[in-house]
């Protein structure tokens, strides 16, 4: 597979919402140990409107992930609300021309998606957020592109780099957020944000490869 | 743990339905978001919007209101608002001399407000903002743009309203919030967990016996976890580390909040609040207003923040200004105007009558011997001695108001008579007898409080008031002030003989009195104490018609009446005065 089209998109962002759903509970879990605990509750709200909204609308997958990032932005408030509506705006815009998306229009979506997060907070890779798993698996997507990979590999290869990343966050002494104020506290313990971001990208993965 | 609520999801909207519904008086809902709108604002100023999470009611919806904010953009409820739904509730309520908006310091309030305000930058409309950043525990002082708001909330709310109110720019507005968030530090504790509507389990285990220091205002952990300690100790700690980070100095005034996080009683506040009086007393800091409430809360949480608000001249002025809401009132309508007592005053107040150290009074007496009938000295001396004698007494009337009361009997007289007898002690050279009486009463009526403290205070209120003036009273006199009193008592209380209360002491005694009035003073008290004391041992036969002891029917009988018991030891000491026959 070199890449998917574009206007067959859906499946995919659908797929994200599903393994946001599924999660729900466990996001919940994980922030409740350094944070308030409504991680889940909040990423499940938000990525449900979508499904409500737009599941019969036919929408390409940048469309999606721009009506995506804007309910985000607009209805879920918090910290995350902001963060990811950005993330998947600007992916949105990166990648608004596009017929077909592969490893190379897929890892410059990454890539704009995190400079648009860059714009707006200070977080950087070791600080504990989910930069920790975005940076790595958009540097992973874009390596496995320029060393040749296929596009089933250069996912794995992602796929791989966002679980190592989240993983990393365990060890971290959160910089930013509700855990920020915890210190030496906040160490043992995934990062939210992290792993619902790793989930995202796993599902994107996933559901790329389930259009085959 | 299950909380009144129909689906989880929405929790909020259906919350923000019946609250703006109940406050209609005052608020409405922006029509495309959850933003609460003040109704009757002020023209022709700085609009001040506030907003966060909606789960720390009633922080800060109900904040909106005269002198206060004028709307407030509601997020989830440990969430902050959207940029939308701030930008679209500072729109509602702009009235071209620009938005301050006023909010805890936490990323996603900070990044949904930031990109709120430039939504409205963008449409001409000018804006400022003032971060509440009081949490000492959150960021050291080396980092204090970090630290979280808590319920400092209040105070920069407060000033921000006041401010806006007046009619000032909104660069003077500014400036005053801001000086008000500077002066702002808070610590709190957490004693048990916050739970997420929906969620079934709260969000963090807490083991019996430790508590959380320093936590946020969303449920979430603390920065440090000790073991209990009791409420001084706790408080001493915590004042320590506010005054660490605080610029306070003797002379220096402030305003106090202890803010109960949502679960955590009025009284551990109160309990709480002593403890900080006395350290700031100690250092020379004095306090001109204090709160002791849950304004800014994290669901059912438990615990408690203490916050110091540091006054000038000028912010004096903002706080003083009215304000109101259903939930935060201040101004003259709320006791302000009266606020004109130094702290010195206050400071004479009576000891607490309880303290061991009750002091015995000499007692004087106008002659030697019997009297035949008293004088308004002698009068007085003869309640100050039954005042000693019934607080000496209080060991015996709390063991017999045990048996089938509470146990209180014993506290509540003397605490009355403690009263009556100070009262007593200032009146040397009053010349009207019924004066005396009656200023006994009323004390004994005005502290004890209960059904004991209008009966008791009664006993010698009744019959002396309303009555001329008169030096001395003859035995006819008194018994007729006894019985105006008894018919007093009864009218109020309902008892009759055979009820199990202080009238079958009281009734026998009046009767004894009536019949005997003719043969002396002493003669007469004699007859009323063995009257009262064969009424004390009747009321063993009786069930109790009113009281505690009511509810113990058939088991109350065969104790005595404590209230009778009263009676009786109050004739006795009577009598001991009027013979010269003390104790």
């Amino acid at each position: 597979m070199n890449g998917f089209k574009n206007a067959n998109g859906k499946a995919v962002l659908l797929k994200m919402v599903k393994c946001i759903q599924e999660n729900k509970d466990y996001l919940g879990e994980v922030d409740g140990l350094i944070g308030d605990g409504d991680h889940g509750m909040n990423m499940n709200k938000g990525f449900t409107v979508f499904e409500k909204r737009f599941k019969d609308e036919d929408i390409s997958f940048t469309e999606g992930l721009s009506e995506l990032g804007m309910i985000l932005l607009n209805e879920i408030g918090g910290s995350m609300g902001p963060i990811y509506g950005t993330i998947f705006m600007e992916m949105a815009e990166a990648g608004d021309g596009l017929e077909d998306i592969g490893s190379g229009g897929l890892a410059d979506m990454l890539q704009a998606g995190l400079s648009g997060l860059y714009d707006i907070v200070d977080a950087k890779v070791g600080d504990k957020t989910l930069v920790d798993t975005l940076a790595p698996a958009a540097d992973a997507l874009r390596q496995a592109k320029d060393s040749g990979k296929d596009f089933t590999a250069a996912l794995g290869e992602m796929k791989k780099a966002a679980r190592a990343g989240r993983d990393s966050t365990k060890d971290m002494v959160a910089k930013f957020g509700r855990s920020s104020r915890l210190g030496e506290r906040s160490r043992g313990v995934l990062d939210a944000g992290a792993t619902s971001c790793c989930v995202i990208l796993e599902a994107l993965a996933d559901g790329i490869c389930e259009l085959q | 743990m299950k909380k009144i609520i129909n689906s989880p999801d929405n929790v909020v909207s259906e919350m923000m339905e019946g609250y703006i519904s109940a406050y209609r008086r005052y608020y409405e809902k922006h029509p495309d978001v959850n933003g609460v709108i003040l109704k009757q604002r002020r023209r022709d100023k700085v609009a001040l919007v506030i907003g966060g999470g909606s789960g720390h009611e009633p922080m800060f919806s109900g904040f909106v209101g005269k002198g206060l904010a004028d709307a407030a953009a509601c997020g989830n409820i440990f969430a902050s608002p959207d940029p939308n739904t701030v930008y679209e509730t500072a729109k509602a309520v702009n009235q071209g001399k620009g938005v301050i908006f006023v909010y805890g310091c936490y990323a996603g309030d900070n990044l949904n407000f930031d990109m709120g305000e430039e939504f409205l930058n963008d449409d001409g409309i000018q804006t400022a903002h003032v971060r509440v950043r009081d949490d000492v525990a959150s960021a050291p002082k080396e980092r204090i743009e970090d630290r979280r708001g808590i319920a400092g909330d209040v105070f920069v709310v407060k000033i921000a309203g006041a401010a806006c109110d007046a009619g000032l720019s909104l660069e003077e507005v500014t400036r005053i919030t801001e000086k008000a968030r500077d002066n702002t530090r808070t610590i709190g504790v957490a004693t048990a967990p916050a739970q997420l509507p929906g969620i079934d389990k709260p969000i963090f285990e807490l083991p019996e016996g430790e508590i959380e220091y320093g936590m946020g205002l969303h449920g979430e952990r603390g920065v440090l976890r000790t073991t209990w300690q009791d409420a001084d100790v706790l408080v001493e700690k915590m004042y320590a580390q506010i005054m660490e980070d605080a610029e306070l100095k003797a002379g220096d005034e402030v305003c106090v909040l202890v803010n109960g996080l949502g679960s955590t009683t009025v009284t551990e506040l109160a309990i709480a609040y002593r403890a900080v009086k006395k350290l700031l007393d100690n250092a020379g800091i004095k306090v001109y207003d204090t709160d002791l409430n849950s304004y800014c809360t994290s669901q059912e949480m438990g615990g408690f923040s203490i916050t110091l608000f540091k006054l000038d001249e000028e912010l004096k002025r903002y706080y003083d200004m009215p304000c109101y809401c259903p939930f935060y009132a201040k101004g003259e309508l709320t006791g302000g105007s009266l606020l004109e007592r130094e702290e010195e005053d206050l400071s004479e107040k009576e000891p607490e009558f309880d303290k061991a150290d009750i002091e015995s009074t000499e007692i004087v007496r106008s002659k030697e011997g019997i009297l035949s009938e008293l004088n308004a000295a002698d009068a007085r001396n003869m309640l100050i001695y039954i005042a000693d004698k019934i607080i000496a007494r209080k060991p015996y009337l709390t063991e017999i108001d045990s048996a089938i009361g509470d146990g209180d009997h014993g506290i509540g007289m003397a605490g009355g008579m403690q009263k009556a007898k100070q009262e007593l002690l200032k009146m040397e050279g009053e010349e009207n007898v019924y004066a005396v009486f009656e200023a006994a009463g009323r004390a004994m009526l005005l502290s004890m409080g209960g059904a004991s403290g209008v009966i008791f205070g009664s006993l010698y209120l009744a019959g002396a008031k309303d009555m001329e003036s008169k030096s001395v009273l003859t035995a006819k006199d008194i018994f007729r002030m006894e019985r105006k009193s008894l018919e007093a008592i009864q009218e109020r209380g309902k008892a009759k003989v055979g009820d199990k209360t202080m009238v079958d002491a009281l009734v026998p005694a009046v009767d004894a009195m009536e019949k005997c009035s003719g043969a002396g003073l002493l003669e007469m008290l004699k007859a009323a104490e063995t009257a009262a004391a064969q009424g004390v041992e009747a009321t063993k036969k009786y069930q109790a018609r009113f009281g505690r002891a009511k509810s113990l029917m058939e088991r109350a009988v065969g104790y005595q009446d404590a209230g009778a018991t009263s009676v009786w030891l109050i004739l006795q000491g009577m009598r001991e005065f009027v013979e010269d026959q003390m104790e």
